[in-house]
């Protein structure tokens, strides 16, 4: 049988962290499942675990001029609910599952849960998000496409929570989102993009573009957006050929029980010739 | 409208809705412990041997050698054991039961079972039974049955064809996806064992204990609980975990529980059998089609099961809504050491519609003939005679079933659009559904009676069939209270007992209210006459029509009482960058003679719909080396209510002669018709010709020209 623990603090549960090896509960909507057991029995949890979403010192949305914080026990409903976040990063949120798991998953378990297809991942990843993480010794930050490190890994230490995740608060002249999974809710993405760009007469000043389920991790288009920034708008299909011959470099899709490695290709292809050609006219 | 038709509220409503039902998860008999199934993990081989590790106190295994009589699920052949004895034949094959009071403890048990298997090379499609030789896995043969069937004269027109158009397809398994898994409780006095649980035919049940206890019926008693779904996978598969409970209690003296968690449902019940059908069509110089080759092959699992009897239905439904003189129709179930291929609503239909629509579709493509119109010329009307040579007694309204469709739908312009905008589709069905069981199947096996008591001003209906979801508490009040023109509350009616229900047939095959329905409007008829009477109750078994006719040798004649008729059209666009299909509407039309309940009709028809729908283009099922590979509700991919598009249905009036009220049967034919309407749609979309279902983004991927 395995332990439980219900720290009253973020303090303590960095205590039972650090001297018990145990397994972080967020919200539970993926470990649930992936240790899921008999109907009427315990799940079968490898280890002991520490639950931690009822933390209410790691339930709130802070938000300044320049960033916005979330804690790692904020449901996605609370995300989606606040009205001072702007309306393009509520767009791949509101997509996630069903209701019910809306009002129980965190982007904190999401990211932690590290898989390749997580709906939050694309977009943390184009804005650049950090994560802090904390231990009773002290705290770290990550840029995200450091902190997961492959399909179920991060830097994650055994004595450390992530607490908190930071992005830009800024809007975007342009920003695309496309989730394909194999229905219209409660569906595993098959294959997703994330795009944000900044046009300033005519002319691209920034662009980020991330794509999910097509690799181990999320992967960040860094070269093609270093290819495009500077470029001119007329420019743009001239360049797209190029351009998606490098997307469909950097990009490992594989065949699984949900879609097939030649149909994840061609629709990234798609949705990024969707977002370069028509989204960035509009 | 008729009057019977005003909706109602449903009599199961308020328990589910509220959450008061019992259903046989929640219930809990006092001393109640739990069953586990150790199934097969291999599919196919010799059982070397197998050890058990030491059971504590209160822990049984139950096994072929607690059977006391027949190790024999009792369905059409005598081929699946209740318990595998030295062999297994599919992945999940029921070996034994660990049985107690401590869901922990019996898990540790299962962990501990070791097991020696002696691998048989696999037989795992229907390719493969074609081609393969001994050890065969039914008799000695490659499968369990093959027919065929003819009309007209088919050879002297094939000489006489100037042109022939042939088509094959295929279709893939799918998954009943009841929201309640399969869930049994037995209880044992010492005397009389009693199973209570999710089932849609208690006397199947019944006659399964029969079979495998050797007792007398009186020993006996089966009674259905509130059940959460069961579109045919509650139909023959629950003889197994009713008997396997049984068998638990016995052994244990305890009230025992057997619910299957979802994986293991999805894995190992019944499931609608995949196809490769193909079709031959020859015309003659004025592109009359004069006759037509029908093969239909199915796979049937590893047990004979049902088998046989949805190859038939198949093989009658494959020549479709149309008068072709001349065919040759042949089917064979092929035995595979897949799962147990079984009833699903439709059963066997929906492959044939999807087979002869899509062949029709592609006719009039040759042709260059309107798609609707090309179909019309070739409806069956009443006096013309069926595929298996009955004649249709009843009017036959498909003309206007097809005119109403093609309005509402606005069929034949977008048609003509879509052929020059791109990714945009527009496809139809027109379908049948015979209502009730095949051939005299009614009269020579089934014999069902049903049973009304009258108790001063109190009525109450005493039959076997059950309540699915589909509303039978409701209309069989409804049918029997118009009848005796009394106030509905005054009648009452139950979840089915064994004990003082008759025998009224299993609730399948579109048929209780058609077949149970009449029977208990002649004895309300009856009761009516002797209203002065205080107390009595009055008995009525079904007595064949003496208009019909049917030889189950060479399958000549009705082969169904009565058929239910409709229309699909489905509008499509297809997304340029995701290929996914984006269903803009589906309209519907159906001839189902009277409805008995408005509103219960059109949940039926939606339901039916949408089940479809996920058939056509979502429900992907595949089976890997005889494992099925979406066997959660994460990666079997059902309709979310995201995913249902606008319906617009219709029904004609053309009041059935035998049913009650002028109704006929329903369950079945909304599902029918969906996925031809839809691949002819996305053909037309996508210019390529569609031949399996269910169709993917992926495969759309392939076929797409842009």
């Amino acid at each position: 049988m395995v332990r439980s623990f219900k720290p009253a603090s973020l303090l303590e549960a960095l205590h039972i962290r650090k001297d018990n090896d145990v397994m972080v509960y967020g919200g539970g909507s993926d470990v649930m499942i992936k240790y899921r057991s008999w109907s009427g029995t315990p799940a079968q949890f490898p280890k002991d675990v520490l639950y931690i979403g009822h933390l209410e010192e790691l339930k709130s949305i802070d938000i300044s001029d320049s960033e916005i914080a979330i804690g790692a026990t904020v449901s996605y409903a609370q995300f989606l609910q606040d009205e001072r976040i702007p309306i393009e990063y509520k767009r791949p949120i509101e997509q996630i599952g069903s209701v019910a798991i809306r009002n129980i998953g965190t982007f904190a378990g999401n990211i932690c849960n590290a898989s390749p297809a997580g709906d939050t991942l694309p977009m943390l990843y184009a804005l650049n998000a950090k994560v802090i993480v904390m231990s009773t010794v002290g705290k770290r930050e990550f840029a995200i496409e450091n902190f997961i490190t492959g399909p179920g890994s991060t830097c994650l230490k055994n004595d450390e929570i992530l607490t908190h995740i930071i992005i830009p608060n800024k809007t975007y002249s342009h920003s695309y989102y496309c989730k394909v999974g194999t229905r219209k809710a409660n569906a595993i993405s098959k294959v997703s993009v994330f795009a944000i760009a900044d046009v300033f007469k005519h002319q691209v000043t920034d662009i980020r573009i991330a794509i999910g389920s097509c690799g181990p991790t999320v992967i960040r288009l860094k070269d093609v957006e270093a290819k495009i920034i500077g470029s001119k708008m007329s420019d743009l299909d001239l360049m797209i050929e190029s351009v998606l011959m490098m997307v469909d470099d950097k990009i490992v899709p594989i065949d699984d029980v949900r879609s097939t490695k030649i149909y994840r290709s061609k629709v990234a292809l798609n949705l990024i010739e969707a977002f370069l050609i028509k989204e960035l006219r509009q | 409208m008729s009057k019977i038709s005003e909706s109602i509220k449903r009599y199961d409503f308020e328990d589910k809705i509220q959450g008061k039902a019992i259903y046989t998860p929640d219930f809990h008999p006092e001393g109640m412990i739990f069953a586990k199934t150790f199934r097969s993990k291999v599919s196919r081989a010799k059982i070397l041997s197998l050890q058990l590790p030491p059971l504590p106190k209160g822990y049984f295994i139950v096994d072929h050698h607690d059977i006391p009589a027949k190790n024999i699920v009792p369905v059409v052949f005598e081929d699946q054991p209740v318990f595998a004895v030295d062999e297994v034949n599919y992945i999940g094959e029921p070996i034994l039961l660990v049985v107690g009071p401590e869901k922990r403890v019996i898990l540790e048990i299962m962990n501990n079972i070791s097991i020696e298997y002696q691998i048989i090379q696999p037989i795992l499609s229907i390719e493969e039974a074609e081609t393969c030789s001994a050890p065969f896995i039914f008799n000695n043969k490659p499968y369990f049955v093959d027919y065929e069937y003819h009309k007209g004269n088919f050879d002297d027109s094939v000489r006489r064809a100037k042109r022939v158009i042939s088509d094959e397809f295929k279709t893939g398994y799918q998954e009943q996806a009841y929201l309640e898994t399969q869930s049994m409780v037995a209880t044992y006095d010492g005397h009389t064992v009693c199973v209570q649980g999710s089932m849609q035919c208690p006397y199947y049940i019944v006659e399964a204990l029969k079979v495998a206890l050797g007792w007398n019926e009186s020993r006996i008693r089966v009674i259905q609980m509130p059940t959460g779904g069961a579109f045919g996978g509650k139909e023959e598969f629950p003889s197994i975990p009713g008997v396997h409970a049984a068998l638990a209690a016995i052994k244990s003296k305890r009230p025992v529980k057997l619910v299957y968690d979802r994986q293991e449902d999805i894995q190992c019940s019944s499931k609608r059998h995949p196809s490769i059908i193909s079709i031959k069509s020859y015309l003659d110089e004025n592109d009359e089609i004069i006759a037509r080759d029908i093969d239909v092959k199915l796979d049937g699992g590893a047990y004979a099961g049902l088998s046989s009897v949805v190859l038939q239905r198949s093989i009658f439904a494959a020549a479709g809504c149309y008068n072709i003189e001349n065919l040759f129709v042949r089917g064979t179930a092929y035995a595979t050491n897949n799962v147990v291929s079984g009833a699903f609503r439709g059963f066997g239909g929906p492959q044939a519609f999807y087979a002869i629509e899509m062949h029709m579709e592609n006719i009039a493509k040759q042709l260059k003939k309107d798609p609707i119109e090309l179909r019309r010329k070739y409806f069956v009307k009443q006096g013309d005679t069926s595929s298996t040579q009955g004649t249709f007694h009843d009017p036959i309204v498909l003309d206007l079933i097809a005119n109403e469709v093609i309005a509402m739908s606005d069929f034949k312009s977008k048609r003509l659009r879509f052929e020059s905008e791109k990714l945009k589709g527009i496809g139809c069905s027109i379908f049948y559904h015979g209502c009730g069981f095949t051939g005299a199947g009614e009269a020579e096996l089934i014999k069902p009676s049903v049973r009304i008591k009258k108790e001063k001003s109190e009525i109450e209906i005493f039959i076997s069939s059950t309540e699915i979801g589909q509303g039978v508490l409701t209309t069989m009040r409804k049918i029997v209270s118009s009848t005796l023109e009394i106030p509905i509350d005054h009648v009452h009616h139950n979840y089915p007992d064994s004990r003082d229900c008759p025998d009224s047939g299993p609730t399948v095959a579109s048929r209780t209210v058609l077949i149970v329905g009449r029977l208990l409007q002649d004895c309300a008829i009856e009761m009516k006459k002797r209203w002065n009477e205080e107390s009595f109750e009055i008995i009525q078994s079904y007595v064949y029509p003496s208009h019909l006719r049917w030889d189950n040798q060479i399958f000549k004649g009705n082969a169904y009482p009565d058929y239910s008729w409709g229309a699909n059209v489905v509008e499509v666009e297809i997304n340029a960058d995701t290929y996914e299909i984006d269903v803009k509407g589906i309209w519907a039309v159906y001839d189902i003679g009277i409805p008995i309940d408005d509103k219960i009709v059109k949940g039926q028809i939606e339901g039916g719909i949408v089940q479809g729908l996920g058939y056509a283009m979502m429900e992907v099922l595949e089976s890997k080396k005889g494992k099925l590979s979406q066997d959660t509700f994460t990666t079997y991919i059902i309709p979310s209510s995201l995913d249902i598009p606008p319906i617009y249905s219709k029904l004609v009036k053309n009041p059935s002669t035998i049913g009650p009220f002028g109704a006929r049967g329903l369950g079945e034919i909304p599902l029918v018709g969906v996925a031809p309407a839809l691949a002819c749609a996305v053909q037309q979309a996508i210019g390529t010709n569609i031949t399996k279902i269910p169709i993917t983004p992926e495969d759309i991927m392939k076929g797409v020209q842009l």
